[in-house]
């Protein structure tokens, strides 16, 4: 795989693939309204623009709404535990390093229960695209705040707010070791494409937090459509420079805000011939 | 309507290739498309949510975009269409069909779901209109004229109905307030 700075968005020519065929059975069912509709066919166009064989694709997901993506794809899919899905996906990529491995997940799954996956998945830089669909609350609770909440945002639970300040998911990821770190915006169906497009090029550890209203719980969150807009500068691969542009954006630029060629991580050591033998031997001598 | 800002004059996306014929079928094609996908995707999720009133909106309304992509094909026949990188905007001005249904709700009135279906069929109007002004070809003027007075009859239809219930569903799983 070739970086996208390299060499932009090159196309595997096959054959004309539609995004439907990247459709399971399986419809969406989240709220009306709800921005991840959006995103899903998004990545959808975005897989099929690449033109990668679905069996060639693992998409893993945590819990929450918008880790349902796995039941609506006709790829190869893992809805695991709660704010693990990182962690299943590593072992995937260690395993299997010639798939396409997604993740997606939400904001409460992936910087809060699955935080530490997070930060060691940025750390390890592994050829992984992260898709998180961030729309700043637990809506499938039914409305807790979550880590990117608004310290403000009240709630029954938070009556005066949380008094907390947000993570930066993407400072976290620029921090922590990640080597593609965008931002996009459900409603901007056509650069989210872009974005999912050039992720999934790019070779390491791409992180997309994508702003997506729960219209249910934040309904405030419809006026994000009026607030983003397109980032006016080019990727940097400059860890300083990035810095400043994800620290002085209020959050409303979309865009890709860092790509670098970094050491992406590859085991070597290739799975053991006998694994059930091995794991026996090992069991003896444990006593267990 | 109100949409994200990429009318910008260093807007990464823009395409302007609006005298190529098979550009410009395929890209109406396009626009189409994910017209009837959505459609049929916020008839299902409407269901699901028991909006039943809201969800015969865009049941009724998908064989209207139906018809519009049938006088596409007629006019493809033969010509291999270009493949339009999924990203690439038409126009400045251009506004992505699905906008209009950031603004849906599960608990929408019918009159709601008219108004958004009548957003975007306005797209595709505007889409029309746009490529009419740029003295097409005469095979694709006459065919952007007849999806242009398609279109017409889908906006009537629409206004139509805007007023017809503004009823809101019950709704049989009510969030908790939360603030």
């Amino acid at each position: 795989m070739t970086h996208a700075s390299q060499t932009p968005l090159e196309k595997i020519t096959v054959k004309t693939v539609k995004p439907t065929e990247y459709l399971s059975n399986v419809h969406p069912v989240w709220c009306p309204g709800c921005g991840h509709f959006f995103i899903l066919r998004a990545l959808t166009k975005a897989l099929a623009w690449l033109k990668l064989p679905k069996e060639q694709i693992g998409l893993v997901s945590g819990i929450g709404c918008s880790s349902r993506l796995p039941a609506y794809l006709n790829v190869y899919g893992f809805h695991g535990v709660h704010g693990r899905a990182l962690a299943l996906a590593s072992g995937l990529k260690a395993n299997r390093p010639d798939l396409t491995v997604l993740v997606a997940g939400g904001d409460g799954d992936g910087y809060s229960i699955g935080g530490n996956h997070f930060i060691h998945a940025c750390r390890r830089n592994m050829d992984i695209t992260y898709i998180v669909m961030d729309n700043e609350v637990y809506g499938m609770t039914k409305g807790q705040p979550s880590p990117t909440t608004p310290a403000e945002w009240q709630s029954k639970l938070t009556p005066q707010g949380t008094g907390v300040a947000r993570f930066n998911p993407m400072g976290i990821a620029l921090a922590a070791g990640a080597s593609f770190i965008a931002r996009g915006f459900s409603g901007d169906p056509n650069g989210l494409t872009k974005l999912m497009t050039e992720a999934i090029q790019h070779k390491g550890f791409s992180l997309i937090e994508i702003k997506s209203p729960c219209v249910t719980f934040r309904p405030e969150e419809k006026a994000w459509q009026k607030s983003m807009r397109s980032l006016n500068v080019s990727p940097s691969s400059n860890p300083a420079e990035a810095a400043k542009s994800i620290y002085s954006s209020d959050g409303f630029d979309t865009g890709i805000f860092y790509q670098a060629d970094l050491p992406v991580y590859e085991p070597t050591n290739t799975p053991c011939e006998n694994p059930a033998d091995v794991l026996a031997e090992i069991e003896k001598e444990l006593n267990v | 309507m109100n949409a994200m800002n990429t009318t910008s004059n260093a807007h990464p996306h823009l395409k302007k290739t609006h005298q190529n014929m098979a550009w410009v079928l395929a890209a109406i094609n396009e626009m189409i498309e994910e017209s009837i996908y959505h459609c049929e995707t916020f008839c299902h999720t409407l269901h699901t949510h028991h909006n039943l009133i809201a969800a015969k909106v865009f049941e009724q309304f998908c064989p209207q975009f139906l018809s519009e992509q049938a006088l596409i094909q007629d006019s493809i026949k033969t010509i291999s269409l270009p493949e339009i990188p999924p990203w690439e905007i038409p126009y400045h001005d251009y506004i992505h069909p699905v906008n209009a249904l950031t603004h849906a709700h599960y608990l929408m009135s019918e009159s709601d779901a008219w108004k958004l279906m009548h957003e975007m069929v306005q797209v595709h109007s505007c889409f029309y209109s746009y490529l009419l002004d740029k003295n097409q070809q005469p095979e694709i003027e006459s065919l952007l004229k007849a999806l242009r007075k398609l279109n017409m009859e889908c906006q009537k239809i629409c206004r139509q109905h805007q007023s017809y219930n503004d009823a809101l569903p019950d709704d049989l799983d009510p969030p908790i307030s939360q603030s």
